[in-house]
């Protein structure tokens, strides 16, 4: 079990998979400063301010100027470790296969597709991939440019997810403010994507944090028909010298959407903790 | 490394109210094959509080030099000759 799990899990073996994480309990819990200052808990006051869709963007850009200072020689180190810890204590998230974002969908209420930030900032175009909950979707309501919204059962939701499964998106679920409040289910296409692009590039292990699993290929199974190898979002599939699937656990990321299309079943998903090699990369 | 030169008197690109966005254009972004581009609002505020204006940024600069392939195709496709790469 992650560091992360054991502090947030409880009885229930992940930290998204803990239902105290979608309760209006927690998320308008107070502390002991928010009480003396008489003011909002930081989960919503964050929220307001996330909630202006217009303005989102300037954030944005400013958080990226920031993580590119990552790449410079003296600062760099000093630089990732704090990009860590903010990660940890805003927003960011972690992968999850399919059978996990159901069960989120399960734990949630009052479930909404919003555009995904990604594909709107960096390709100019909208599409309604960010599945968002309660106490969440409240706040945003309530704001002037508030996210535009497609309201969706938990039926639906469950379809939506299997369609971008389909798709090859990877899921990911965010958390706000500190684990367990989970907030959302991103749905991602990496190229865009401006979480798994400072995890992947400069080395902001938080911001994109690997799941709780890693895939493995039984060679017994595989057939060689590669169509596993067009799938993977990380580069993780390569075939061996006997033209078999191989996936690298130092790589691979467990969001499980290699298997969609392997016909012969032959790609598990295992628990990165007990993994000799991928349980020490996040 | 490559450096991105934009020139907002060249590009206009205002605030869509129903969007929440600006919708003009965008073609850069489109184009990009490292989707190292994005729009971000420019400080000036309409009577609603809401941005008047929106720039082109490059982000990930660090990285430019290895994801850029300079392939200019944001400088082709560029309407209005906003944008120039020097590398
Ligand atoms: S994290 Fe993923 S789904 Fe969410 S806004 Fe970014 S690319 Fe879109
Ligand atoms: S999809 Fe399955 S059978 Fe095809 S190469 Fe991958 S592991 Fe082998
Ligand atoms: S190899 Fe790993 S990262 Fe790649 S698609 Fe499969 S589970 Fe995801
Ligand atoms: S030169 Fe090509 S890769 Fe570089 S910013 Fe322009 S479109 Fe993108
Ligand atoms: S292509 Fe040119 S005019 Fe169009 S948005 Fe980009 S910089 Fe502006």
């Amino acid at each position: 079990m992650c560091k992360y799990c054991k502090a947030h899990a409880k009885k229930y073996g992940k930290w998204y998979l803990n239902p105290e994480g979608y309760t209006e309990e927690l998320f308008y819990k107070l502390s002991t400063l928010d009480r003396i200052l008489g003011r909002k808990p930081k989960k919503v006051r964050d929220a307001e301010k996330a909630s202006d869709a217009a303005w989102y963007p300037l954030g944005i850009s400013k958080q990226l100027e920031l993580v590119d200072l990552a790449s410079k020689p003296v600062i760099g180190g000093l630089v990732k470790k704090i990009g860590n810890y903010l990660a940890m204590k805003t927003h960011s998230g972690q992968v999850v296969p399919t059978e996990d974002a159901n069960k989120i969908v399960d734990l949630s209420h009052d479930i909404v597709a919003y555009p995904c930030m990604c594909k709107r900032l960096f390709k100019g175009q909208d599409e309604y991939k960010c599945l968002n909950f309660a106490p969440l979707t409240d706040i945003n309501r309530k704001a002037p440019r508030g996210w535009k919204e497609k309201r969706l059962s938990p039926e639906e939701a469950k379809e939506w997810l299997q369609d971008f499964s389909e798709k090859g998106y990877v899921h990911a679920v965010f958390w706000w403010c500190d684990m367990p409040q989970a907030i959302c289910i991103c749905n991602c296409d990496t190229k865009y994507c401006y979480a798994s692009r400072p995890k992947n590039w400069y080395d902001i292990t938080n911001v994109y944090r690997k799941a709780e699993y890693v895939a493995e290929v039984d060679p017994d199974e595989c057939i060689s028909c590669g169509t596993c190898l067009e799938r993977c979002q990380f580069g993780a599939i390569s075939y061996d010298r006997n033209g078999r699937a191989q996936i690298d656990p130092k790589i691979c990321f467990g969001c499980g959407q290699c298997r969609v299309t392997c016909e012969q079943n032959a790609i598990k998903l295992v628990d990165r903790n007990t993994h000799a090699i991928a349980k020490k990369i996040w | 490394m490559v450096k991105f030169q934009f020139d907002p008197s060249k590009c206009i690109l205002p605030y869509d109210a129903n969007e929440l966005r600006p919708t003009k254009c965008l073609k850069c972004l489109d184009v990009c094959p490292a989707s190292l581009l994005m729009f971000r609002p420019l400080k000036e505020k309409d009577e609603f509080g809401a941005p008047k204006f929106f720039e082109i940024h490059m982000i990930f600069k660090a990285y430019s030099k290895k994801f850029c392939p300079d392939c200019l195709k944001c400088v082709d496709i560029c309407p209005e000759q906003a944008i120039k790469i020097k590398i």
